[in-house]
């Protein structure tokens, strides 16, 4: 304990020297291209679908999935309507489509299946002899090459909000080549911190969004002595899946807001080990994809003492966030879904025939906007 | 009204160049008489000839139709003829009542009845200002404040105001001009500089216009408008190009984010701050005087420290940094160009080439690197093509150049540093219209150049021209960002002062 304590002071006294701010944790704030506004919930909503995710453009239509359920969408005048629901064994987790026409499948605590195209039927379950039990995020690099991000390796993606809690960085990024059935998944990267979205970058190479980092890492492809560049670092969110723009950059669906309280719960070991033990994850002060739906909530009537008054706060446990960003990762603008907002936990999102579409799986509904309308407005 | 002051034919010249050439200029009795033209039209000089500071080289000045010479500023204060400064003349190692009372001081000095004389004169006027503050400790706003303080307490007939209101807020402006009105109302005929061309139309009721040393129009301020004045000045449209851009502008896009400020803290004056700063963007930072947007640059320049304990982070590129003097902050490519020019701008007695040298020497350039004279020249060469520097010789000291061309100085040696992020403080205050457009035209290059650019003005029309955003600052801390399509003076102004 005393030692602790030594090393604490000399931690601080260290910080304060050189500048760090180590003892707010502070969230950077949302400013610039990432200053709040209220245009995911400008947007109409085209689907209503409890725990919509994993919305991807496949062939002509539209692909998304809720449980164990997944849905080919296609566009019914100001809507979306359901074409094909296919059930599969366990909870959808990712979905990777190929303009080519395959489609892969990852499920939740089993791997990931192949389900459309020429190698259909072909199963990933193990990568590097470990169970792929926690796919997050997929996508196809041509016909016979997928890329695959395990979230981490010892829990579920249901169950992500104890791999934050528990400081997870187990997560990796494989490289299955499915041409040659006995190749093994190859490791791009190791050590990640929830790898949680993929895209391809405009000229080689990986963007991986490393939600526990809050940052946008670079994977230079097989080279195994690159490690991860961080692009964007300090997002003001969790940084979920990628998407590509047409018009060039990419789309970023952030699943959760950071917040100060959360990230001093993240230093305080004792407390999370307790909290974790005794309470339902449900009720953990932890990030969320939607609140406001029970009493049991943490802090619904949180108060705060400030210059010896007593002040009324409550953190926003969810939010929804997209963000627009340049051939670079940079966030160049934003649409926002505030703490009153109704599109909150929006976890995918993608471009189909000039018109943009967010799934908030928090939320359960799809919202969408014409991509003129999302290019030329400057909400930042 | 009988005329109580008149120049006949004045001329003025330095080194055989004039600066006024055969002024007839004349002030009525309690009259309000503003005299607006660009930096270097030579108002200054005129006021300068008023006040005793320099004597006319021909031509004559009367007053009260009788010719009067004055040698020093005492003579045109024993006159009634009291100036106050463009830029502040105090003593700043004295404390205001001193100030105000300088030259008057008696053989044995009662300190406390000074102070207390001095509390009651400052209410009278309006002045919120502690006569025991050491004028080094007061803003610029504050410091103006005391300066026509000391001219009022002089018993001027003739009283000269150069940019009185350049540094004060809208609050202190309203003081100002009733305290102007009153003073009228008393018999004093006011001399009014200002480019605040608004405040010459509608304090004033004569207004002359200067140009190029030469006065160029007199009349009735009923005769001139906005548009009409602004052409007497330059001899074309500038108003357009000034302030036109303002509202639905598109901004540029966001660039990299070059720096990120986090709870920062020193003192009440910049309390628990966040903001960030963009690359390739004009940043417009505005906030009434007092509201902490200075002090939180000057913190960010390494000028001040932010409080040891709990003063925050700031992350320039990324990586966090304290800069404990400017020097590692320029190293890193910050640079902070000051507001208060004459004091922390330039050396006033060294010329453009020396001063760019010494900007030069702040990159960290070898103190035992030989550096020619031929260099430092072809430097300042350089740089006064490419502000558009106006001197009367390649080697003129930096005093001896009008407002907007020193100004135009403090900026190159700032630019000299080869800066990623430059913070202008109050860029254009006390600068012509002619500078303002230069100077408006050059931030605006060096966004395009992908440099990030923080731009702190009190002059609302200058931020919404300028600016891709707008942070407002208020009480020691950011309060509002804005985006220059959505902007608007009522906004802004909301936010800066609710």
């Amino acid at each position: 304990m005393g030692k602790a304590v030594v090393i604490a002071v000399f931690r601080r006294a260290y910080a304060a020297f050189r500048g760090f701010d180590d003892e707010t944790g502070s969230v950077p704030m949302m400013d610039g291209p990432l200053r709040p506004n209220a245009l995911l919930d400008a947007m109409p909503v085209v689907l209503t679908l409890p725990d919509v995710d994993n919305l991807s453009a496949w062939r002509d239509g539209l692909m998304c999935s809720s449980g164990r359920e997944a849905f080919r969408l296609v566009r019914s005048k100001d809507s979306l309507a359901i074409a094909e629901r296919h059930v599969f064994e366990g909870p959808v987790s990712c979905l990777a489509a190929e303009r080519g026409g395959g489609l892969a499948v990852g499920l939740d605590g089993q791997g990931v299946i192949v389900v459309e195209g020429p190698h259909a039927g072909r199963k990933i379950s193990e990568v590097g002899g470990q169970p792929l039990s926690c796919p997050t995020a997929a996508l196809f690099d041509g016909p016979d090459r997928l890329v695959i991000a395990n979230g981490a390796a010892s829990v579920t993606t249901a169950d992500w909000k104890r791999d934050l809690m528990e400081h997870g960085a187990s997560g990796a990024v494989w490289d299955v080549d499915l041409a040659r059935a006995e190749a093994a998944p190859a490791l791009l990267a190791g050590g990640l911190a929830f790898p949680s979205g993929l895209a391809l970058a405009p000229n080689g190479g990986l963007f991986v969004s490393e939600a526990w980092r809050h940052q946008i890492v670079r994977i230079e492809g097989r080279i195994v002595d690159a490690p991860p560049r961080a692009l964007v670092r300090d997002l003001p969110g969790y940084p979920g899946r990628i998407s590509p723009r047409r018009a060039g950059g990419f789309w970023l669906a952030m699943f959760a807001p950071r917040n100060q309280l959360v990230e001093f719960v993240l230093r305080e070991h004792e407390y999370r080990r307790r909290m974790i033990d005794n309470i339902d994850p449900a009720y953990w002060i932890a990030p969320a994809l939607s609140s406001g739906a029970s009493f049991l909530e943490p802090i619904q009537g949180g108060a705060r003492k400030k210059l010896n008054r007593l002040k009324p706060w409550s953190p926003s446990w969810s939010y929804g966030l997209v963000a627009r960003c340049d051939a670079a990762m940079r966030p160049i603008a934003s649409f926002h879904s505030r703490a009153d907002g109704r599109v909150h936990g929006v976890t995918s999102c993608c471009e189909l025939e000039g018109a943009f579409y967010a799934a908030a799986k928090g939320s359960g509904i799809v919202v969408a906007m014409d991509i003129a309308g999302a290019e030329g407005e400057t909400p930042a | 009204m009988s005329t109580i002051l008149e120049f006949q034919r004045a001329t003025k010249a330095f080194r055989g160049v004039p600066a006024i050439k055969n002024i007839d200029f004349a002030v009525r009795q309690g009259e309000i008489h503003a005299i607006v033209g660009e930096n270097g039209a030579g108002k200054s000089t005129l006021m300068k000839v008023l006040a005793g500071v320099y004597e006319l080289t021909s031509g004559a000045l009367l007053f009260e139709g009788a010719p009067l010479v004055m040698k020093s500023p005492a003579d045109a204060i024993r006159h009634g003829i009291a100036m106050v400064f463009q830029e502040t003349n105090l003593v700043p190692s004295m404390t205001v009542a001193q100030n105000i009372y300088l030259g008057e001081e008696m053989l044995f000095n009662r300190l406390r009845g000074l102070y207390i004389r001095a509390q009651r004169f400052l209410l009278s006027l309006n002045f919120y200002v502690d006569p025991m503050a050491l004028v080094s400790s007061l803003g610029a706003g504050k410091k103006q404040l005391v300066e026509i303080a000391r001219a009022v307490h002089h018993h001027a007939r003739v009283l000269i105001f150069d940019e009185p209101t350049a540094t004060l807020t809208p609050e202190e402006k309203f003081h100002f001009f009733n305290l102007i009105r009153r003073l009228q109302r008393q018999g004093l005929s006011i001399i009014f500089i200002s480019h605040a061309l608004e405040e010459a139309l509608t304090l004033s009721d004569r207004i002359t216009v200067l140009r190029d040393g030469e006065v160029v129009a007199t009349d009735d301020t009923r005769n001139f408008d906005r548009e009409w004045l602004v052409q007497c000045m330059v001899g074309r449209s500038l108003s357009t190009q000034l302030y036109g851009a303002a509202g639905g502008r598109k901004a540029r896009t966001y660039g990299e984010e070059i720096l990120s400020v986090r709870n920062l803290s020193m003192g009440n004056l910049v309390r628990n701050t966040a903001f960030s700063i963009f690359a390739a963007q004009v940043t417009g930072l505005f906030g009434l005087v007092g509201a902490g947007r200075t002090e939180t640059m000057k913190i960010v320049g390494g000028v001040l420290k932010r409080d040891f304990f709990h003063g925050g982070e700031i992350r320039f590129k990324g990586r966090p940094v304290r800069y404990r003097t400017p020097r590692p902050a320029v190293l890193d490519g910050i640079v902070y160009v000051t507001e208060d020019r004459k004091v922390e701008g330039f050396f006033e007695s060294m010329s453009i080439a020396e001063n760019l040298q010494i900007g030069r020497l702040a990159t960290g350039t070898n103190p035992m690197t030989f550096v020619t004279l031929t260099e430092a020249r072809r430097l300042a060469r350089e740089w006064t093509e490419r502000l558009g520097l106006r001197a009367i010789d390649p080697g003129a000291r930096v005093i001896e150049l009008s407002g907007g061309n020193q100004q135009k100085v403090v900026i190159a040696k700032s630019l000299v540093q080869k800066p990623k992020l430059v913070i202008f403080d109050e860029p254009t205050r006390g600068v012509d219209v002619s500078a303002i457009v230069e100077i408006h035209r050059f931030i605006n290059e060096l966004a395009n150049d992908g440099i990030a650019v923080v731009v702190i003005s009190s002059y609302m029309p200058e931020i919404l021209a300028l600016s891709d955003r707008i942070l407002v600052a208020r009480q020691g801390r950011i309060v509002e960002e804005m985006d220059i399509a959505e902007a608007s003076e009522a906004k802004i102004m909301f936010a800066a002062v609710h």
